[in-house]
């Protein structure tokens, strides 16, 4: 695997750039729509928001100064650009960022990229009722097993509070389950 | 101690024991897991194959078709700051410039509205020394012309002493 350093520097020369950032879509491209994924929950538009955070990190990479690691400029741009997107969603639909999670949530059952049981579907019910820290908290540890180290740089959040909104997040995923389990 | 007892009566299932541990981790890990680690998620067959092209084609849109921007100010922005230096300019040479006006410039009704409401306290003498009569004529003073006939008709009736009137061409 390329050094990020390398990467950085190819990626700011012209005659690099091209195939620089070719080899930037292979290692990223994976992670970053399961990233966005969760976020957004449905394909199209994990694609649409994975393809403009690729070109945004195209057109800025020359004012990527390296303060900070080069995956974890590119998790927050990925990340802005999902959630930038569903408030967007949300302002044209006319509904509240909440009502919006719930009508994502149903839609899921209609979803042909959507496989999962009932026991799926209500992990997307309990995630989607938690707020927009947590939630992406709960993914980045659980589902994504990032190190607190790395949510933290990507996050812009003390460790301290990453771990504190993961037990939150997890406590409350597990009593709603429960809860939806002892109704089944 | 006793010995144990040869004829235990109790049995386990075959293979029990070889199982145990397998069905011990089993249940712990099913414990661990209250929330499932599946999500359900699935995209289309070839998609990050296929990712790269799309990437390269979008780029390549993006830059032999330089988009212009839909909310570009930045043109008005000049626009705006050189009006507002003309208006400026425009507003100093004004408020500096003192025109003089001139008698010209009054309208007559705005002329005879300041005879008509200002005692001017002039005796017909004083008017008759400004007011050149030799270079007057009768249709000076009126708006509608009169017919001499008309004229003289009316003096006739209206004036008792026609001598003092002092017309020589009519003695």
């Amino acid at each position: 695997m390329i050094a990020e350093e390398t990467l950085v520097n190819q990626l700011q020369q012209t005659e690099t750039q091209a195939s620089a950032f070719g080899v930037l879509v292979d290692t990223y491209k994976e992670r970053l729509y399961w990233h966005i994924r969760r976020i957004v929950l449905n394909h199209d538009d994990a694609d649409d928001v994975l393809q403009n955070t690729f070109i945004k990190i195209y057109k800025n990479i020359s004012n990527f100064k390296g303060n900070s690691k080069l995956y974890s400029w590119i998790y927050r741009i990925a990340t802005n650009e999902a959630l930038s997107f569903l408030k967007t969603k949300s302002r044209m639909m006319g509904v509240s960022d909440s009502e919006l999670q719930e009508r994502l949530v149903e839609n899921l059952t209609a979803d042909v990229y959507f496989e999962g049981e009932e026991i799926q579907l209500k992990l997307q019910q309990a995630i989607a009722t938690l707020p927009e820290k947590q939630k992406l908290v709960f993914n980045m540890k659980y589902f994504e097993e990032l190190k607190y180290e790395e949510i933290s740089e990507i996050l812009e959040t003390s460790i301290g509070g990453l771990k504190a909104s993961y037990h939150i997040a997890t406590k409350k995923i597990e009593a709603h389950l429960k809860e939806q389990t002892e109704y089944l | 101690m006793k010995p144990f007892d040869k004829n235990n009566p109790f049995k386990a299932p075959e293979g029990y024991f070889k199982k145990f541990d397998e069905n011990l981790f089993k249940k712990l890990s099913s414990k661990d897991l209250a929330i499932p680690k599946k999500e359900g998620f699935k995209l289309p067959n070839g998609y990050f194959d296929s990712l790269n092209d799309k990437l390269q084609e979008k780029l390549n849109a993006e830059q032999t078709n330089k988009v212009v921007p839909l909310k570009s100010y930045k043109k008005y922005y000049y626009a705006l700051a050189a009006a507002a230096a003309v208006l400026v300019v425009a507003l100093i040479v004004n408020l500096n410039k003192t025109e003089k006006i001139g008698f010209d410039d009054l309208a007559q009704a705005d002329i005879e509205n300041y005879f008509d409401k200002n005692e001017l306290d002039l005796t017909s003498y004083e008017l008759a020394e400004v007011m050149p009569i030799g270079e007057l004529e009768m249709t000076d003073m009126f708006e509608s012309n009169f017919s001499e006939e008309n004229v003289l008709d009316y003096l006739n009736e209206n004036t008792e002493y026609l001598d003092e009137l002092n017309l020589e061409d009519n003695e």
